[in-house]
């Protein structure tokens, strides 16, 4: 009793530096945006950002934010739906190491990808070389309808997790029952698969119209090609280049992270009210009919054909453009050379500096945001109380909020005349911003580790008479150390190939690899890019597998 | 018209493992059979073939005439068309259904909807949910979930019900109640129940008749009264009731061979059996020589005795005997004392422990 007594104030103090920390990361930064946008000229103009965007003809641009969002979410479900049939309904869901296959191109930065698709359909690019008949379909890609395809196959690994989830669940007895009353198979869809499906389809489908229209990577690379101008295109054209224009870039910013946290309350809501619990018992079982014949063999196809496209092109085009000797030789192996890469990996080169500041800046911004986020995770605990559940809401925001927009706030903030701190133009904003961009990943690991431990863990260290500090480090902190590991190395693996914050924040005279990627892309050596490309998913990917295999040899968590 | 259900030669395997060897089964119209085993012993794989949910490698399945599933002729019905009713482990309610349409789907797919409303608030009545019909199942306690999941099955009179450990996803004193309460209904309904259960007293308390299935085989079927008076089978003996043992080979045991035990059958009990084994409840031991028939004595000391409320439950070892005999007792009697207890020899039951092959 004396123990929890003495502790209340440190947790309520913690509770508080915790909520002060997030408003100076992330509150502040935003509330800038929106003030930016209504002050002009020194007045109050609440109007001021709706007529700069009637104004400048940005109205266009939203028109084809909000298309482009649309017409994702239907690519995704093309490909998203059929997969999660086909990975729950037939062997092929069986195949070891498929499940972590299909997330590769999520995990792929969305600029190297688009990059891939670029060198793979541009004129005289791969596939021209490789199939001359199809050469000519090659133009037509460049459209919109190109860049709804790039981005889908970007995004659907993640509409297709949810979609398999809820299959599974309803694939066991929910649908076992149906059919045991006597439903036929397109009764039973209609009637349980369909119904269920919805809340689940409808929540992946707000995540994925968010995610589209707060992605920056295509839009710069592909859109920008093909003239499709969208909201984080246009908000980046007039913060970096000339006339910068931050009246218009904050003004869109608002307008950006409003629909954001519009579409992420309706999402909450939603799942709060009109979700199913569809959490099956021990009973829960896969359904062990499974399709053969014909319908395997299309599932087959289709799911190979997925992995051509979503993986096999954009990684072929990248890898063979790091290779090429000479640009105009085209594919053959006389023409291929490892000369990029070791232009880049020898010691001083600006390939490999950029590399490098990559290298620590993301150890640095990843050990910082694991130490953050684990004690904002702590200071959650179970969100019972107000204080408790704000930081929840704050360290989560940066999941919600575009990039760009949060970038840009750290931008106002922090070259404001009156910022007494002189963190602008210093590899330290740079590492704030990939800290403040990645801190959720941590909160959310941590969170969903410490929520594992049950309170009785707890109160049997307090029966066995340890104290506060010594149940800290001898229970709390060894069980959630998983957590804090994934959280790191996925902040690590992200903020090492982070673009849009590195574009537009880094001081003048310094490079990342993926500013390094870009300028190199769109005016230098291809092959140079394309190899750092390779290196940086390369070896992030090596990182990800080594924290995974260490994560896995943990006696507890085996089954 | 008869509507009983034959299997024969039925059989399964899942890869490497066998779930179930060649089994023959006959559930008699208007009874309750139960199939008693422990966890992956093939009873919940039975009951999915005979829905319809598993195809089995062998074997016929017929009700009535009307025949369900044949290996060698390779017809298959598929479960919707069986026209059963199941009662799921995790109750599978439709989330996305009100209690009313849970219990009218069946009825709407068979296109009975002449009366829907009737039948379903008859069903609904039945476990006393009348009132709960315009609910979601989120918003019902477990029991009643269950109850629902129980009238939905029963809702569409099917030829047979089965239930898949129905009530393991319940607490022990709900269990106990809606036991009795599935019991009553599945009389009053006069329906013909097979029911699947890894609970000894579910078995022994509901069932006209069970199975006892062991690894994927049968080892004994019959009343909950043969069952556990006689079993053919020492792991029957172990799994159902508590069984006390006794060894052939000991001394004190020589009395067996002198009983003229007229229950065990001259054919099936070659003169020299592979091992002798006998057994013997523990309310059958007394602590004086009263009663019908010869009994044995035997020397034993008191190795623990338990409070159990309506009588003390104690441990005994018989002098000579290698395993504890359980005894139950009206008074505490001090761990350490020696007595003698005495076994009519009627209660004596003996298995052939014939080697598996």
């Amino acid at each position: 009793m004396n123990k929890s007594l003495t502790l209340k104030p440190i947790r309520g103090l913690s509770v508080l530096l915790a909520l002060l920390v997030l408003t100076v990361m992330i509150v502040i930064p935003l509330i800038q945006i929106f003030i930016q946008s209504v002050y002009r000229d020194g007045e109050l103009q609440l109007a001021a950002p709706f007529r700069t965007i009637a104004d400048a003809d940005l109205a266009q641009v939203m028109l084809n934010t909000v298309w482009l969002g649309i017409c994702v979410i239907f690519g995704t479900t093309l490909l998203a739906l059929p997969l999660a049939w086909i990975m729950v309904h037939t062997s092929i869901g069986r195949i070891k190491g498929l499940e972590v296959v299909l997330l590769i191109p999520f995990m792929t930065p969305p600029y190297i990808g688009s990059m891939g698709w670029i060198l793979f359909m541009q004129k005289n690019g791969y596939l021209e070389q490789l199939v001359p008949a199809l050469g000519r379909l090659a133009p037509s890609f460049f459209s919109f309808g190109g860049m709804i395809a790039i981005m889908s196959l970007h995004l659907f690994p993640f509409l297709y997790l949810l979609l398999r989830g809820a299959l599974e669940r309803i694939g066991g007895s929910l649908e076992e029952a149906a059919s045991v009353l006597g439903a036929p198979a397109w009764y039973r869809f209609r009637r349980i698969v369909v119904p269920l499906l919805l809340s689940s389809f409808g929540m992946g489908a707000m995540l994925i119209f968010v995610k589209t229209i707060a992605e920056f990577g295509t839009p710069a690379t592909f859109g920008k090609r093909i003239g499709y101008d969208v909201m984080t295109s246009e908000i980046h054209r007039y913060v970096s280049s000339w006339p910068i224009d931050f009246g218009k870039a904050t003004s869109l910013s608002s307008l950006l992270l409003t629909v954001c946290l519009l579409m992420w309350y309706v999402q909450s809501v939603v799942n709060r009210r009109y979700t199913y619990s569809l959490v099956g018992g021990k009973g829960s079982r896969r359904s062990a009919e499974t399709s053969r014949g014909p319908v395997l063999w299309l599932g087959g196809l289709f799911v190979l054909l997925l992995l051509v496209f979503s993986i096999g092109i954009p990684y072929f085009s990248i890898v063979a453009a790091s290779t090429m000797k000479l640009r105009g030789e085209g594919l053959s192996w006389s023409n291929t050379t490892l000369d990029a890469y070791r232009e880049l990996l020898s010691f001083g080169t600006p390939g490999m500096k950029a590399l490098m500041n990559s290298i620590w800046l993301a150890l640095a911004a990843s050990s910082i945001a694991a130490v953050l986020g684990t004690w904002f995770a702590l200071v959650i605990r179970r969100s019972k109380t107000i204080g408790q559940r704000s930081v929840d809401l704050l360290s989560l925001l940066p999941n919600t909020v575009p990039g760009i927009v949060i970038v840009v706030g750290l931008i106002l903030l922090w070259n404001s005349p009156w910022m007494p701190i002189p963190l602008y133009n210093t590899a330290g904003i740079v590492i704030l911003t990939y800290v403040v961009l990645f801190v959720p990943y941590t909160v959310q690991y941590v969170k969903s580790a410490a929520g594992q431990i049950d309170g009785s863990l707890m109160q049997a260290g307090q029966v066995f008479g340890g104290r506060p500090w010594y149940l800290l480090s001898r229970i709390t902190l060894p069980l959630i150390l998983p957590g804090i590991l994934a959280g790191w190395t996925m902040t690590f693996t992200i903020a090492s190939r982070e673009l849009v914050g590195s574009l537009l924040i880094l001081p003048p005279s310094m490079q990342t690899s993926a500013t390094f990627i870009f300028a190199q892309f769109e005016q230098g050596q291809v092959s140079l890019g394309m190899a750092m490309a390779v290196v940086s998913v390369g070896f992030t990917t090596v990182i990800l597998t080594i924290m995974e295999s260490l994560g896995s040899k943990r006696k507890w968590n085996k089954r | 018209m008869h509507m009983d259900l034959y299997i024969e030669g039925l059989s399964k395997t899942f890869g490497p493992t066998t779930a179930l060897h060649p089994t023959d089964l006959i559930v008699k119209e208007g009874t309750f059979t139960t199939l008693l085993g422990p966890s992956g012993c093939g009873k919940t794989t039975l009951l999915r073939m005979i829905a319809g949910l598993e195809a089995p490698d062998t074997g016929t399945i017929s009700i009535g005439g009307d025949t369900l599933f044949d290996a060698s002729r390779k017809r298959s019905t598929p479960a919707h068309k069986r026209g059963f009713g199941m009662v799921f482990q995790d109750f599978a309610l439709w989330p996305h259904m009100t209690v009313f349409e849970n219990v009218a789907f069946g009825l709407r797919t068979s296109r009975r909807t002449q009366d829907l409303k009737q039948t379903v608030t008859r069903a609904l009545e039945k476990v006393q949910l009348g009132a709960m019909m315009d609910r979601y199942p989120h918003q019902l306690s477990g029991g009643q979930q269950q109850r629902v999941a129980f009238a939905r099955a029963v809702a569409v009179q099917p030829r047979l019900v089965l239930f898949d450990e129905p009530l393991s996803a319940l607490d022990a004193s709900l269990r106990e109640e809606m036991r009795v309460e599935m019991l009553s209904l599945v009389r009053d309904l006069g329906l013909t129940a097979l029911y699947v259960t890894h609970d000894q007293i579910e078995a022994m308390s509901m069932s006209d008749e069970i199975v006892v299935m062991h690894s994927g085989r049968v080892l004994q079927r019959g009343t909950p009264e043969e069952i556990y008076a006689k079993p053919t089978d020492p792991f029957v003996a172990r799994f159902i009731g508590r069984s006390n043992w006794i060894t052939a080979a000991s001394p004190s045991a020589e009395p067996l061979q002198a009983t003229n035990d007229a229950d065990l059958d001259p054919k099936k009990n070659p003169p020299e059996p592979a091992v002798t084994l006998a057994m013997f409840r523990p309310e059958h031991l007394r602590w004086e020589p009263l009663g019908e028939g010869a009994c044995d004595a035997y020397e034993v000391e008191i190795v623990q005795a338990s409070y159990m409320g309506d009588r003390y439950e104690v441990h005994v070892q018989a002098d000579g005997q290698e395993e504890r005999w359980t005894a139950y007792y009206d008074c505490r009697i001090p761990a350490g004392s020696r007595m003698t207890v005495y076994l009519p020899r009627k209660k004596l039951h003996r298995l052939n422990a014939v080697p598996k092959s």
